[in-house]
Order: structure tokens, then C-alpha cells, then sequence
């Protein structure tokens, strides 16, 4: 898993609200400042939990350094609509008066996609930036996008191409086509779906799937979240969820505890099993990290069992790892 | 139809059932939370409590989730309402539960054409090509469309009682500025720059600056590929005369939502993000002078299942130690989960002392047919 993501420039975490995209994203970004990559976190959520999750970071427009060769940054519209008047009217205090007035905003929001469109644009300037001795090094190794949730990514991801189909020849036409090419290199780019082992996130990430391989964008293999790491074999799913109960009388008052794990374990197993068919590949699980709050100790956590996460074959459910 | 219930005023109750309560006497429960919590089945369980009751309810979503289908057994969830075979539950069963969608694209063209002075003026608005950006794309505007149609709904008085599964917002209360937001559009200000968009910025810019303006207008313009500002223009033109009655409605949904017999529960699970989340909602709506109902906490892990003492796996038979220490990690996680939630769920109770708050166990399977429901709707309504 974490050998895919390496391998990209940008990787676009998304799935449905409430999975645990964020902190998905950030033990991405974790895990591969490990590998001496330089990494940017990007947030695309005016209410984005990641510098909450970083220890109480307040993310700004521009990349700041939140540990050692993590940077972080978020994008908001406000920002990314100044960016555009600014590129017309090269005086950054006019941009600035004309985007805080409510009628440009009312404008440009009758400007269909503007705003996600200078959002990846964005992106796309960070992916190209270089640095140090005659700019022979790239600013970043990896950009993690902590992209918006199903509902909001599938507009975002779509903006270039509507945008190409609409006005082939128009002046933003290259900016389009420069980032429908990011987009749909897998040598550059890839999507990471996160899901929970329930039927609904999975339902959800299966219609999520078949809409980005529709864009064309290249998918990773769909990371399961807060997998309970405990497990039954099938002979004691078995005997945990027969009726009565097959256990000897010293384990008879842990049988109501057993049977519901055994239940949640088959559901789970189940789901997991439904993705990882109808998307042909294996799903990554990443288990439950349990945490008060969710910080930069958890994020390492997290971190190390996305680098011990690879795939293990489309097992039986109940099969002990 | 049934006449309408006189409010029973504050809510009360202990942590037994006390959603009975407003399933029985109340007109209006309004499901709030963030995504993936639940307030769809929730919503859809107060509505089947109200119908075992005896009442005429009918739920009202705005996710058209499939799921929701299957767990009421019916076909077709659309912007009509649909009858749930409450029959194949029991027979017995003197109420009634209705589902529909509310479907705020519609709403949106039905208030254009109530409000329009002439049927052409109103075409002319429905026939604009921004219309529909600015009538899905506004932060707000779907949701305060929904409140719009839930207002036609109650006022038709068919029903006892209205559950609404309110759409996933990061703003609990994002439905209820939409209108102020809208509004702004349709004000005066808004159509003097239409007619010379130089004025968005202050009088004394220089000529420079507004050129610069231009610019970035016409730079807007490319971007969509059609005449923006003077669609806008035609746009507001052509809402503006009704624009008058657009906002003293607005002012009646707002009423409306304040009623004595009017709740906001607020759905979470026990997760602490959740819970802080749901605690910001619950700030908003004091703020916001919004009555609310209670906390609906989602998934809760039954306490019972901890309540046997920690098992010993050394003390198992040979061939089940295995299995026994697998029992024993299971029991030992669990309790600590059990901890956790009810330290999450205590944080919930001091927000609001001697509020409604009620738990729904964590289930192994989500519910997908009515029975399963039912078991939900014990969890709510005893």
C-alpha cells in the first residue's frame, strides 16, 4: 500500500463523511516523511480538522513546516478566487477589495466550478514547484490532498474535463488540459478511498469508484479504516454463533460478548469481501487506533500500521492472519 | 384528517424513554447531525414510533439512500408521499407512516412561480442558465429549500406529525441563513452593479481600477463561456419583483421552526469527535433560540456485554485457551470502549441537564428491513 502511494506525486484521500479521512491522510503523510520524502498536506475544508489533529496547527495558504518534513497547508475559497483576480489584475489590495465584496462572491458563484477548478490549480503549482541549487529538486515529494467528502470530490475532480468539453479553445483551456494530464497519470496521481466494513460506506465507495474510473483517474486500492483487529477463526465463528452457544462452562459468561464479535466480525468480513470483488483488488484494513483525542500520537500510530498494511489476499472470512 | 394536537410544552422525561414524548405530542422533530451518524434511520424509527402510536406521521428525508427504502419495505421514495406497509409489522397498527423525499430543486421553481407577478416573468427566471447554478450552488440554499417544502407540507395539516432527516452540514444551522443569503442577491446593491459593474468597488477607485475590474469580469465570463453578468442582470431583474415576498416567507419558515410543539434532536454517535461536533450544534441552536428536543447517540456498545467479569484464558480447558484469550482481548477492549462512550455520552448529559438522551445500541448488522427498524425504534420510543 504505502509502496503505491510513494511512488505518486499526489494522492486525493476521500470517501464518505465520518470514515476518517483526515487522519487516513495524515498517517499517509506520516508515514512517508518516514521514507525521507518531503510532504505536503493539503486541506480542502474551510472546517477541516487538520491542524486540530496536528496538535492545534493553524494552517494557512501557504506550506509550513507542522514536523519534520511535513508541511501542511489549506485552501479556501476566499484565497483561491484572490489568486484569480490577482492573475488578472496583478495588485494584490484591488484583488483583495474585489473578492471581499459580496457581489463578486455572488458573482463567481454563479460561475460554476471556478472555485475547485483554481483549487487543483493550486495543487497542480505545488506539484510543479522546484527548489534548492538551479531548481533541480522538487519543492515536494508527495502531496497528500485531504480531499472533501464523496459528495463534494466528485464535482472537484470532474472541474477539468467538464471545463475542456465546454470551451476547448477558451484561455484556460491549457490550465484544463495540464490537469485532466495530472490527473490521469498514474505515474503522478491516485485516488485513496477510505471506508468503514459497513454496508452503507461500502455502497458508498463502490458508486465513488465507479464514477473516478468514469474521469479516468487512477485508484489505489480501497483502504478499510477502523478494522476490529481481533478475529475469530471459522471454527470459532462457529462455535461463538451456534444456538445455544458451543462453549464449555467456564467460557459460558463471555458467550453473549462472543457472539456479538463474532456477528460484527462476519459483517465486516462480509463487506470487506463485496469491495474488494467489485473493485477487483484487495482492500487495505487498517485497524481501530484507539485514542481520547485524535493527535500526533495516534497520526504515528496510525503511521505504522499503514506501513505494515499490504495486501493479504482475498481470504475466507474467519481465516487468523 | 386528523385535527391538529394542541403542544404539550417542555419536554421531559428520563433516560428510559423519553422520546415518547414528543413521538406522542409533538407535530415537528427535526433529525441534526453530522454525516454517517444516523439521522436518516433515526428519523425514520420516530417516525414508525409515532405510527405505532396511533398518529399519522410521515418522515421526510433529503438523502434518497436505498437503504432507507428497503428498511421501510417501500419502492419508490420520490417528492410524493409513499404509504409504509406497517401491516406487515403488526396488524393492529392504528397510525400510519408516510415517506417522501423533499426535493428542493422543485420547491425552488414552485416558489419562483408563486412569488413571479406574471407566468412569463416567472419563465424567464426558470429559463435563466444561472438560475440553477445560483439555485444549487449558494452554501445553504438546498437546505433552506427543504425547509421551504416542510413549511407547505405542515401547513397542509395532513399529518400528526413530521420527521425530518435534515441534510449533513458543518453549520447544523446552514438552512436557516440561506435565506439571508439569498436575499443579499436579490437586493438593490446587487442590481445597481449589474447595471454598471464598476460599483463593487468604492466610488473614488480610479479608472484604472476599474478597468481592472472589467477585466476580471470578462476573465470570469471565459471561464463559464457565456455572458455571465448579463445573465446575472437578467436574473436579478427578473427576481426582483418578487423578492419582497420571498423574504416575509423566509420569515415564516423561521417562525415556524420555533413553535412550542417543534424539536431539534441532535443524532452523534459516541465517538469524541462526534460528541464535540454535536456539542457546537447544540451551542448553535441555543443561539440560534431553536427549541431542543434531546441527544439521539447512535451506536452505543451495550454496557451489557461487559458486565461479566474479565475472563482468566489460563484457566481454560487446553483445546479452548485460544479461544479464550481471544474472548479475554475482547473483553478487555470492549470495556475500555465502554469507558470511553460514557465519558463521551456524560459530556453530552452536562450540556444539557435534564435533556432527553437516549442511546441506541451498536447493532451487528445495519437495518435493512422494517423488523429491524422496529428494534430501533424500541431503543427510542418504549
Amino acid at each position: 500500500m504505502l509502496a503505491d502511494v510513494l511512488q505518486r506525486r499526489l494522492v486525493f484521500v476521500t470517501g464518505k463523511g465520518g470514515v476518517g479521512k483526515t487522519a487516513v491522510a495524515l498517517a499517509l503523510a506520516c508515514a512517508a516523511a518516514r521514507e525521507r520524502k518531503r510532504v505536503l498536506v493539503v486541506e480542502i475544508n474551510p472546517y477541516g480538522r487538520v491542524g486540530e489533529y496536528l496538535g492545534g496547527v493553524t494552517l494557512g495558504p501557504e506550506p509550513v513546516e507542522v514536523a519534520p518534513d511535513v508541511f501542511a497547508a489549506c485552501i479556501v475559497p476566499e484565497i483561491v478566487l484572490e489568486d484569480f483576480a490577482l492573475r488578472m489584475l496583478r495588485i494584490r489590495a484591488l484583488a483583495r477589495r474585489l473578492v471581499a465584496s459580496q457581489t463578486f462572491r455572488i458573482v463567481a458563484a454563479a460561475a460554476p466550478g471556478i472555485e475547485d477548478f483554481l483549487t487543483l490549480d493550486r495543487v497542480a503549482a505545488w506539484e510543479k514547484a522546484r527548489t534548492g541549487m538551479r531548481q533541480r529538486r522538487h519543492r515536494f515529494d508527495l502531496i497528500v490532498v485531504d480531499a472533501p467528502a464523496t459528495g463534494h470530490s466528485v464535482p472537484l475532480l470532474s472541474t477539468p474535463g467538464t471545463l475542456l468539453k465546454l470551451l476547448p479553445f477558451g484561455p484556460l483551456a491549457g490550465t484544463a488540459r495540464d490537469l485532466t494530464l495530472l490527473l490521469s497519470d498514474p505515474a503522478r496521481t491516485a485516488i485513496a478511498m477510505v471506508t468503514r466494513a459497513e454496508e452503507m460506506a461500502v455502497n458508498e465507495t463502490l458508486e465513488l469508484a465507479s464514477v473516478i474510473m468514469r474521469l479516468g483517474i487512477p485508484l489505489l486500492p480501497p483502504i478499510v479504516n477502523a478494522v476490529s483487529p481481533l478475529r475469530f477463526t471459522r471454527a470459532e465463528m462457529r462455535r461463538l454463533l451456534a444456538d445455544p452457544p458451543d462453549l464449555p462452562p467456564s467460557l459460558r459468561a463471555h458467550a453473549a460478548i462472543g457472539r456479538f464479535g463474532a456477528a460484527r466480525q462476519r459483517t465486516a468480513e462480509r463487506e470487506i469481501r463485496r469491495l474488494g470483488s467489485a473493485l477487483a483488488t484487495t482492500p487495505i484494513r487498517l485497524p481501530a487506533v484507539p485514542a481520547r483525542t485524535f493527535g500526533p500520537a495516534a497520526i504515528e500510530q496510525l503511521a505504522d500500521e499503514l506501513a505494515r498494511a499490504r495486501p493479504v489476499g482475498r481470504r475466507r472470512a474467519g481465516g487468523l492472519g | 384528517m386528523t385535527a391538529f394536537r394542541p403542544s404539550s410544552g417542555q419536554v421531559t422525561g428520563t433516560s428510559r424513554a423519553p422520546l415518547g414524548e414528543l413521538v406522542d405530542r409533538y407535530r415537528l422533530l427535526l433529525c441534526v447531525g453530522s454525516g454517517g451518524v444516523g439521522k436518516t434511520t433515526a428519523a425514520a424509527a420516530l417516525g414508525l414510533g409515532a405510527a405505532r402510536h396511533g398518529r399519522h406521521a410521515a418522515v421526510l428525508t433529503i438523502d434518497p439512500a436505498r437503504r432507507l427504502k428497503d428498511s421501510l419495505g417501500i419502492a419508490t421514495l420520490d417528492g410524493e408521499p409513499h404509504r409504509v406497509p406497517l401491516e406487515r409489522l403488526d396488524a393492529a397498527v392504528s397510525g400510519s407512516l408516510d415517506a417522501m423525499l423533499l426535493d428542493a430543486k422543485r420547491t425552488f421553481d414552485a416558489i419562483i412561480r408563486r412569488y413571479a407577478p406574471s407566468e412569463s416573468a416567472a419563465e424567464r427566471v426558470l429559463g435563466n442558465r444561472i438560475y440553477e447554478t445560483i439555485s444549487t450552488a449558494l452554501a445553504g440554499s438546498q437546505e433552506y429549500m427543504a425547509m421551504e417544502r416542510l413549511h407547505a407540507i405542515a401547513s397542509e395539516a395532513r399529518y400528526d406529525l413530521l420527521v425530518v432527516d435534515t441534510p449533513p452540514t458543518q453549520h447544523a444551522l446552514d438552512f436557516l441563513e440561506a435565506p439571508e443569503r439569498l436575499t443579499a442577491l436579490l437586493s438593490s446593491r446587487a442590481a445597481a452593479i449589474l447595471q454598471n459593474p464598476s460599483s463593487i468597488l468604492s466610488r473614488d477607485s480610479s479608472r484604472f481600477a476599474q478597468a481592472a475590474l472589467a477585466a476580471v469580469l470578462r476573465g470570469l465570463e471565459l471561464f463559464t463561456g457565456f455572458e455571465l453578468l448579463r445573465e446575472v442582470a437578467e436574473f436579478v431583474a427578473g427576481i426582483e419583483g418578487f423578492s419582497s415576498g420571498f423574504q416575509s416567507r423566509a420569515a415564516e419558515v423561521a417562525a415556524f421552526l420555533r413553535e412550542r410543539d417543534t424539536a431539534f434532536l441532535l443524532v452523534t454517535t459516541p465517538e469524541p469527535a462526534r460528541v464535540a461536533e454535536s456539542l457546537a450544534f447544540h451551542r448553535e441552536l441555543a443561539r440560534a433560540g431553536l427549541p431542543f428536543g434531546g441527544f439521539l447517540v447512535n451506536r452505543v456498545l451495550p454496557a451489557h456485554l461487559v458486565e461479566a467479569p474479565a475472563l482468566d484464558p489460563e484457566r481454560a480447558a487446553e483445546g479452548d485457551v485460544r479461544l479464550a484469550r481471544k474472548l479475554a482481548a475482547l473483553h478487555q477492549g470492549f470495556t475500555a470502549v465502554v469507558e470511553g462512550e460514557r465519558a463521551e455520552i456524560a459530556r453530552l448529559a452536562a450540556a444539557a441537564p435534564g435533556a432527553p438522551l437516549v442511546e441506541i445500541p451498536l447493532q451487528t448488522e445495519e437495518p435493512t428491513s422494517l423488523p429491524s427498524l422496529a428494534r430501533i425504534t424500541d431503543a427510542l420510543v418504549a
